[in-house]
C-alpha cells in the first residue's frame, strides 16, 4: 500500500536527518562559531518537524518545535553554545529518534519515555527564557522600512498575509498525498484567512478519473513564518506540484508576475486575489496598469538581469525573500545537491549475479573463440571481453561503500564513553574514504565497537596516571583504513599503556593454554588474548552485556575471510590490525592442477611460482619446507591435503602465496595460468572443509575449487610455530 | 462505502455510508454514474459519511458538474460533520450550492 511506502520514506529521511543532526552537534562543540553547522542542525530539526506534521504525528511536531526554537535562538546569537546545551540537544535528538521509532512501530511511549520527554522539554524551555521578540523586532524594522518605501514609491502591497498558490500534478493522489493534509498543516502554522479551490480542470463524472487530482488552490495565510517553513510543508510533493509563494507586503511587480504566470484568466485570478484580500482593488488596477504600460527601459533591463537582483537593487523586495527564491531555484536542501539514488539491495545483488554468469559464459566463449583461430573473430571477441571486464568491475564497485559513516558513528560513542569512564579521550579518524563491500561494512561494526571500547576501558590510563608518565592528559584512539594488496586493512590504535605481557602469559599458563616451559615471542603472547575463555570480563556495561569477547571478535572477522592481529608496546599503546577481503563475488585467480583436479588460487595472494626440483637439494625429503633464497618457506601438499591419489608427477611446482605478513607454499602439479572467475559459494555441508573457500566453473565446464589461502596460511604458520614451541 | 438507492416518484434517493476515500473512489464513481444516467433528479444523503478525502470531494464536484451539463438536478440533502469540515476547509460550499444542514443529534 502506498501508505506503507510513505512511512518507510519518512523513517529513512528522519534517520538520515537525525544522523546529520548528531554529527553536526558533535562538531559544534569544537567549532562554536560555525554558522553552517548551526544552520545544518536547525534545518534538520525543521525538516523533521515538517514531515511529521504532514503525517499528523503531532507529538513529534510538538517536541521538535521546542527544540527548534532553542536552535533558532542559537542561530540568531541570542544564546551561546555550551557543553551543557550540546548535551541537552543530543539528548533531545535521541528523544526525537525514540518518538520516530514509536510512531513507525505504532507503539505507545512508555511512561518512562513520556517523563523523559517532559523533562527535556522543560530543560529546553529554560533556554528560551522570555520570548525575546528579536525576530519580530527585525520584522517590525523591515515593515517600517517598507512603509517608508511604500510611501515613497507606492510599489508595495499593503497585504500582511502570505499568498500561496498550489497546483498539484494529477498523480499526487495515487502517490498517497492528499492536498487536504497540506492545507490542514498550513492552518497550524497560522490562520488561513481565505482559500479558493480552483476546479477549472475538473471534468464531469463521466470523464473523471477518480484517482487523479484535478484541484488547485489559492490560499491566503496569516502567519508569522518564513518562506522556507511554508515550502517545507510541501516537501513531499515538491516535485509534483507548482508552488508559488508571495510574502506579506510583496512588491506589486511580484504580484504581477504571479498573475501572468498562473494559468487562469487575468480577471479571474485578479478576482481571487481581491477576494482573499491579497490585493486591494486599487492595487490590482495598478498592477494591470504597469502591465499594459511598461516603462520601456525597466522592462528591457529586467529581462536581462535576474529579476531577483533588479528587485533587490530597486529595494522592491526584501533580500531575505530573494534569497529564498534563489535557493529554491538552485535546489539546495542542506547545501548539497543530491548525487545519489536509492537502489534496492536485492536488485543490486541480482545484477551482480547476472554479471557473474556473464563472466563465466565469457570464459567459455573465449576458449571456443581462440580454438577457431579466426583472427577477426578473436579480435572482436577481445573487444567484447574487455567490456565484460569493465562491467564486472563497475558492478562490484556499486556495492562498495566508504567506511567513513561507520567510523563517524564512533565519535558519539567515544564522547559518551569517555564521559562515562571519566577519562578525556579524543578520536582521530583517517582513511574514511576507503571503500569496502557493503556487507563487510555492516558486519565489521560490532567487532570494531568492541575493540574501541576495549581500548578506552583497558588500554587508556586514567588522566592522572597519564600525566604522571609525561603523556598528554587526553588519550587518543585512532581509526585508520587503507587498501593493501587486495585487502582492506582497518586499524584501531590507542596511545595507552599497551598490553601487559606478563599478565597475559600468566593467565594463559593458569588456563593451561601454554606450558610453563615454553618460550614465546612477544607477538605470540599478545595473540593469546584472542583465545576463547580469555576475555577480561570485569565490567558488564551496556555493550559488553552482549557477551562479546576477543575470541568472538576474531571469529566474526574470520567468518568474513579476514584476520586480526594485535601489536603492542608497553607504555606506548596498542594497535589492532584487521585485514578483510576487498571483493566477495568475482576474483582474478590462478588456475592449477593436482592429479586430475582443478583448483583456483586467488591471484592477489600469489607471489611467485617455483619448481620443486630446483629447490629440492636443500631440504629433507619428508619435511615440508624449502629454502627460498635464504628464507624458510613452509608448504602444503595439496595432493595430501585433499587426498588425491595418483602417481607422483615428475614435475611438481610450488605456488608461493602471501597473506598479511605470512608466506607459505602450495605444492601442485600443473600450472595453467590466470583467469577471472565467479565465486560460487559452497553449500553449508561443506563449510567445515578445510582449505576450500568456494567453487567456480571453468570455461570448459569443469568445476574447480577455490583454495582458502588465508586459512591454509594460518594453519601452516600455526603448525610451524607450535612445532617450534614443542620442540624447544 | 455502501451506496444505496431508493426510487421515490422517479427521483433517485442515494445514501452513502462510511468512507469515501481514494480506495472507494472508483466504485462510488461508477455507481453514481449509473444512478445518474437512470434518472432526471437525485438527492444525496451524506449524513453517515465517516471520512472523505480529495478524491471523494472531487466526485461530488464532478457529479454536480455532470448534472448541470445534462440538465439534471442533483442536490446533497444531508451532510455529516466530516463532510462539512472538508467543504468548509476547501471553501466549496458555494460551488456545490447546497444548503448545509446537520441532522439533529450532531453538534457543531
Amino acid at each position: 500500500m502506498a501508505l506503507d511506502n510513505l512511512k518507510e520514506t519518512f523513517l529513512q529521511e528522519c534517520t538520515e536527518l537525525l544522523s546529520e543532526m548528531e554529527a553536526a552537534l558533535l562538531q559544534i562543540e569544537q567549532d562554536p562559531e560555525n554558522h553552517d553547522l548551526l544552520n545544518a542542525i536547525f534545518r534538520a530539526a525543521h525538516t523533521i518537524k515538517g514531515s511529521s506534521g504532514l503525517f499528523g504525528y503531532d507529538n513529534i511536531v510538538a517536541f521538535t518545535h521546542v527544540a527548534e526554537n532553542v536552535l533558532d535562538r542559537l542561530r540568531d546569537g541570542d544564546i551561546a553554545i555550551s557543553g551543557e546545551l550540546v548535551a541537552l540537544l543530543l539528548e533531545s535528538r535521541d528523544f526525537i529518534s525514540t518518538l520516530v521509532d514509536a510512531v513507525v512501530t505504532e507503539q505507545a511511549l512508555t511512561a518512562e519515555s513520556e517523563a523523559k520527554g517532559a523533562e527535556l522539554k522543560a530543560s529546553l524551555a529554560g533556554y528560551l527564557g522570555e520570548q525575546a521578540p528579536k525576530v519580530q523586532d527585525v520584522q517590525e524594522l523591515q515593515k517600517s522600512e517598507d512603509d517608508r518605501l511604500v510611501r515613497r514609491e507606492g510599489q508595495y502591497v499593503s497585504n500582511d498575509n502570505w499568498h500561496i498558490s498550489l497546483r498539484l500534478n494529477e498523480e499526487v493522489l495515487a502517490f498517497g498525498m492528499d492536498p487536504i493534509s497540506f492545507i490542514q498543516y498550513l492552518s497550524r502554522l497560522g490562520e488561513i484567512t481565505h482559500i479558493t479551490t480552483i476546479t477549472d480542470k475538473l471534468p464531469g463524472l463521466d470523464a473523471i478519473d477518480p484517482e487523479k487530482c484535478y484541484l488547485g488552490f489559492e490560499i491566503d495565510l496569516d502567519a508569522d513564518t518564513s518562506k522556507e517553513e511554508i515550502e517545507s510543508t510541501f516537501e513531499f510533493v515538491k516535485d509534483d506540484c507548482t508552488l508559488r509563494i508571495l510574502p506579506p507586503q510583496a512588491s506589486l511587480e511580484k504580484y504581477l508576475e504571479f498573475i501572468n504566470e498562473v494559468e487562469l484568466p487575468e480577471l479571474k485570478i485578479g478576482e481571487i486575489l481581491v477576494k482573499g484580500k491579497a490585493l486591494t482593488e486599487a492595487e490590482l488596477q495598478q498592477a494591470l496598469n504597469i502591465q499594459n504600460n511598461p516603462t520601456s527601459q525597466s522592462r528591457a533591463e529586467t529581462e536581462k538581469v535576474p529579476l531577483g537582483e533588479v528587485l533587490v537593487q530597486e529595494k522592491m523586495v526584501r533580500p531575505e525573500v530573494v534569497n529564498a527564491a534563489v535557493k529554491k531555484q538552485q535546489n539546495l536542501r542542506t547545501g548539497q545537491p543530491s548525487k545519489s539514488i536509492r537502489v534496492d539491495a536485492d536488485k543490486l545483488d541480482h545484477l551482480i549475479n547476472l554479471i557473474g554468469e556473464m563472466v563465466i559464459a565469457g570464459a567459455g566463449a573465449a576458449m571456443h573463440t581462440y580454438a577457431t583461430g579466426n583472427a577477426a573473430l578473436i579480435e572482436s571477441f577481445s573487444g567484447l571481453n574487455m567490456l565484460v571486464e569493465e562491467v564486472r568491475d563497475s558492478a562490484l564497485r556499486l556495492r562498495m561503500v566508504q567506511i567513513a559513516d561507520t567510523f563517524n558513528r564512533f565519535q558519539r560513542v567515544v564522547r559518551d564513553v569517555s564521559k562515562e569512564l571519566n577519562k578525556k579521550i579524543r578520536l582521530e579518524i583517517s582513511g574514511g574514504e576507503t571503500e569496502l563491500d557493503k556487507t563487510v561494512v555492516e558486519k565489521i561494526g560490532d567487532p570494531l565497537m568492541h575493540l574501541v571500547r576495549n581500548s578506552m576501558d583497558h588500554g587508556l590510563e586514567p588522566a592522572q596516571v597519564r600525566v604522571s608518565k609525561g603523556k598528554p592528559e587526553t588519550g587518543t584512539i585512532k581509526l585508520n583504513a587503507y587498501h593493501d594488496s587486495g585487502s582492506v586493512v582497518i586499524e584501531v590504535s590507542d596511545d595507552g599503556a599497551g598490553l601487559n605481557r606478563e599478565r597475559i602469559l600468566k593467565k594463559a599458563q593458569e588456563k593451561g593454554l601454554v606450558s610453563v616451559e615454553a618460550t614465546l615471542s612477544d607477538q605470540e603472547v599478545f595473540n593469546l588474548i584472542f583465545e576463547p575463555g580469555f576475555s577480561t570480563a570485569e565490567k558488564v556495561t551496556n555493550l559488553s552485556g552482549r557477551g562479546v569477547g576477543m575470541d568472538v571478535v576474531r571469529k566474526n572477522i574470520e567468518s568474513m575471510r579476514g584476520m586480526v592481529e594485535v601489536f603492542s608496546h608497553a607504555g606506548l599503546g596498542t594497535t589492532f590490525k584487521i585485514r578483510l577481503p576487498l571483493t566477495l563475488a568475482i576474483i582474478d585467480g590462478f588456475h592449477v592442477g593436482v592429479e586430475n583436479s582443478s583448483f583456483v588460487i586467488p591471484l592477489e595472494m600469489v607471489l611467485e611460482c617455483v619448481e620443486l626440483n630446483a629447490y629440492r637439494g636443500n631440504v629433507d625429503e619428508d619435511k615440508n619446507y624449502i629454502n627460498l633464497r635464504g628464507e624458510v618457506l613452509p608448504f602444503v601438499r595439496l595432493r595430501d591435503l585433499f587426498g588425491l591419489k595418483g602417481g607422483g608427477k615428475s614435475r611438481e611446482n610450488i605456488v608461493v602465496v602471501q597473506y598479511g605478513t605470512h608466506k607459505a607454499g602450495l605444492l601442485v602439479d600443473q600450472l595453467f595460468g590466470e583467469l577471472q572467475t565467479v565465486i560460487k559459494p559452497l553449500g553449508a555441508i561443506f563449510s567445515h572443509v578445510k582449505g576450500v573457500s568456494g567453487s567456480t566453473i571453468l570455461g570448459n565446464g569443469v568445476v574447480a575449487l577455490i583454495i582458502d589461502v588465508p586459512g591454509l596460511v594460518q594453519e601452516v604458520t600455526e603448525h610451524e610455530s607450535k612445532a617450534a614451541i614443542s620442540a624447544a | 462505502m455502501p451506496v444505496k438507492q431508493k426510487k421515490v416518484k422517479g427521483k433517485s434517493m442515494v445514501k452513502i455510508d462510511g468512507e469515501i476515500l481514494i480506495y472507494q473512489a472508483s466504485e462510488v464513481c461508477e455507481t453514481l454514474k449509473k444512478y445518474l444516467s437512470e434518472s432526471e433528479s437525485m438527492e444525496i444523503d451524506l449524513q453517515d459519511v465517516s471520512e472523505i478525502d480529495t478524491s471523494g470531494i472531487q466526485l461530488l464536484l464532478a457529479l454536480k458538474k455532470q448534472a448541470k451539463e445534462a440538465g439534471k438536478d442533483v442536490s446533497i440533502s444531508m451532510h455529516s460533520e466530516k463532510v462539512v469540515e472538508v467543504i468548509e476547509m476547501l471553501n466549496i460550499a458555494h460551488e456545490l450550492g447546497d444548503p448545509i444542514v446537520l441532522s439533529s443529534g450532531q453538534s457543531h
